[in-house]
């Protein structure tokens, strides 16, 4: 909550145009603005280019953000919209195909230890990317899945129904990779 | 700290990324851009910005100075500044000795270079580098020009490995050292370069305040502090009075009779850092193109002067640089690669600059070496063209047309007398 109640004031001192505001802004979303964008994309395009593009549009368009607590949300819709209008250059978009609906209610998801980033890190590049997605989007913002939705643009059953099936596939991969 | 916090670390860390903020050189891009966006909407334009980037690298020119400007950072980077330090006062050798102790330094280096490749004099082009360094992994330096990361150079002591990544062009030099040149480097050339402060004789400067610290400095005039990249060379070292640590360094320089203008600001200095292993581990992405491989020019061999004055004379239809300083080298050289080629060749620059180093060495070992470029050109195969010791009475002598000769100090003055 301290967080968000901070973020919200860096936010509008952002849209107030403090430059200093932007400054703390970048130093607090680079590192997992970073790594949610070579998640998107396993580092075939330029990920240094992307994210300044990136940046440059949160330069220009914050003013037009009407809800401060949606900037998470609104950050990295533009992310993705940065990775996928690369893709989109180089003709190799694809739409995400959706998953079916969460299934058998009750169904208890694996939960991950921290003492394991390293073999996660690994297996999760190779789910595949809307798997990768919705989990990079959960672990490193703790994003609700009503937020994910909004990013990934989808239903918020789809978002339950994918982070399901994702973490299902990382934990088969991190024991195939366990041998 | 809560696992789901742990996890975030724990991620971004396998990933290289530091998760506590962004980068140095990213700041300094993001700043760039932040500058350049606060003047546009002073401008009161409606036209979206353009990318500077890519509209400065349409230009031949500059594509061939951004490429100068990599190559004089790498072989830079290399550069033996070895040495011992004597006949100086006890207070200033102390801090040449206190700064080779402390185990890492974090600093910025500014690089404001004019005349190169073809390059007007007024034209000056400026380059930002957040330069890591450890005594036990290596050094790490992040170029930024025009707000973009120009290139990520890593020296891997331990596993003796050159790395220079160039995100702008996705593509990476990859050069193996050999024993000796990981032995001769040291871990640090800031380091080196301090203790030259003190080595090659000095001026007071007295007292100054810089940032609000009390700083006493010293001035030098000599250029071999620089390993001899330059023709001429002024530099100052400011260190804190109180901690007796060096605060901020700055070199004025001349080359290639002075067409070549480069001023070198080292600053912010943050001594004893903490630095974690994986800031100095290159982390490459897979669609990066490896450029140039293989060894390093190396500058205790002899026949990297030779690689080097050879493929010069092949560009130049026989002629040779004017001078071995490295900069006057990469500066001629790359004019030359101009005519030939359409973009630039990296490997051939190196090899280029690694006559210079070999030069370099040659005068701080104290070999006597002289040399004669712009006299002597490869039609000229019994004129002079390079000497140095190697004996108490015996020189090598490279002629015009690169072969060589060992000559005593009365044969060594006839071909001299020749050629001056």
């Amino acid at each position: 909550m301290v967080f968000e109640k901070q973020l919200e004031k860096i936010v509008h001192r952002c849209q107030d145009g403090e430059r200093a505001a932007f400054e703390e802004l970048f130093e607090m979303y680079q590192p997992r603005l970073k790594y949610y964008v070579r998640r998107l994309d396993s580092g075939v395009v330029n990920a240094d280019d992307i994210l300044q593009d990136i940046w440059l549009t949160v330069f220009k368009k914050i003013h037009k953000l009407k809800d401060a607590q949606a900037f998470a949300v609104w950050l990295y819709r533009i992310a993705r919209n940065k990775v996928y209008d690369g893709f989109k250059r180089k003709e190799r978009f694809v739409r995400l195909p959706e998953e079916d609906e969460f299934p058998v209610s009750g169904s208890v998801e694996p939960v991950f230890d921290a003492n394991d980033a390293e073999k996660l890190h690994r297996a999760l590049n190779e789910l595949k990317p809307y798997h990768r997605e919705v989990l990079t989007l959960s672990f490193i913002e703790q994003m609700s899945y009503q937020s994910i939705a909004d990013v990934v643009g989808c239903s918020i059953g789809t978002v339950r129904s994918r982070i399901f099936y994702a973490k299902q596939s990382l934990r088969e991969e991190m024991e195939r990779q366990s041998g | 700290m809560d696992n789901n916090k742990k996890l975030f670390e724990g991620l971004l860390k396998a990933d290289g990324i530091n998760p506590a903020g962004a980068t140095e050189s990213e700041h300094i891009a993001f700043r760039k851009m932040l500058d350049e966006q606060s003047k546009f909407k002073q401008s009161k334009s409606s036209i979206a910005r353009p990318d500077i980037w890519r509209i400065i690298m349409k230009s031949r020119i500059t594509k061939f100075a951004v490429a100068a400007m990599v190559i004089i950072a790498v072989l830079f980077g290399v550069h033996y500044f070895g040495g011992s330090i004597d006949g100086t006062s006890v207070a200033w050798a102390d801090i040449a000795e206190k700064v080779q102790k402390i185990p890492t330094v974090v600093y910025k280096m500014k690089t404001e270079m004019a005349g190169l490749a073809n390059m007007p004099k007024d034209k000056v082009r400026t380059m930002e580098t957040v330069v890591y360094n450890s005594l036990e992994f290596g050094e790490r330096q992040d170029s930024v020009i025009e707000g973009r990361v120009l290139s990520q150079s890593y020296r891997d002591m331990p596993n003796k490995l050159i790395i220079i990544v160039q995100p702008l062009a996705k593509q990476y030099m990859k050069m193996t050292l050999t024993d000796q040149q990981v032995s001769k480097f040291g871990q640090s050339n800031t380091r080196e370069i301090v203790k030259h402060y003190v080595e090659f004789g000095y001026t007071k400067l007295g007292h100054k305040n810089i940032n609000d610290i009390d700083a006493e400095g010293i001035e030098v005039n000599d250029v071999r502090i620089l390993g001899g990249t330059f023709e001429t060379l002024k530099g100052q070292l400011w260190v804190d009075a109180k901690t007796q640590l060096p605060v901020l360094m700055e070199f004025d320089c001349t080359a290639d009779n002075n067409s070549v203008h480069t001023k070198l600001t080292m600053y912010d200095f943050k001594w004893d850092e903490e630095l974690s292993k994986s800031i100095f581990e290159a982390n490459i992405p897979s669609d990066y193109k490896l450029t140039v491989q293989g060894k390093m020019p190396d500058m205790y061999d002899e026949a990297t002067v030779f690689t080097g004055l050879k493929l010069f004379a092949q560009m130049s239809g026989g002629k040779y640089p004017s001078s071995m300083s490295m900069m006057t080298i990469v500066k001629e050289g790359g004019q030359y690669a101009m005519d030939k080629h359409a973009e630039p060749n990296q490997r051939d620059m190196l090899d280029i600059g690694g006559a210079a180093m070999f030069y370099g060495m040659l005068v701080k070992e104290k070999k006597d070496p002289a040399y004669y470029g712009n006299k002597v050109t490869a039609a000229d195969s019994n004129t002079i063209l390079m000497r140095w010791k190697i004996s108490d009475d015996q020189y090598r002598v490279i002629y015009g047309d690169l072969h060589t000769e060992d000559v005593n100090a009365e044969k060594l003055a006839e071909l001299e007398k020749a050629v001056k």
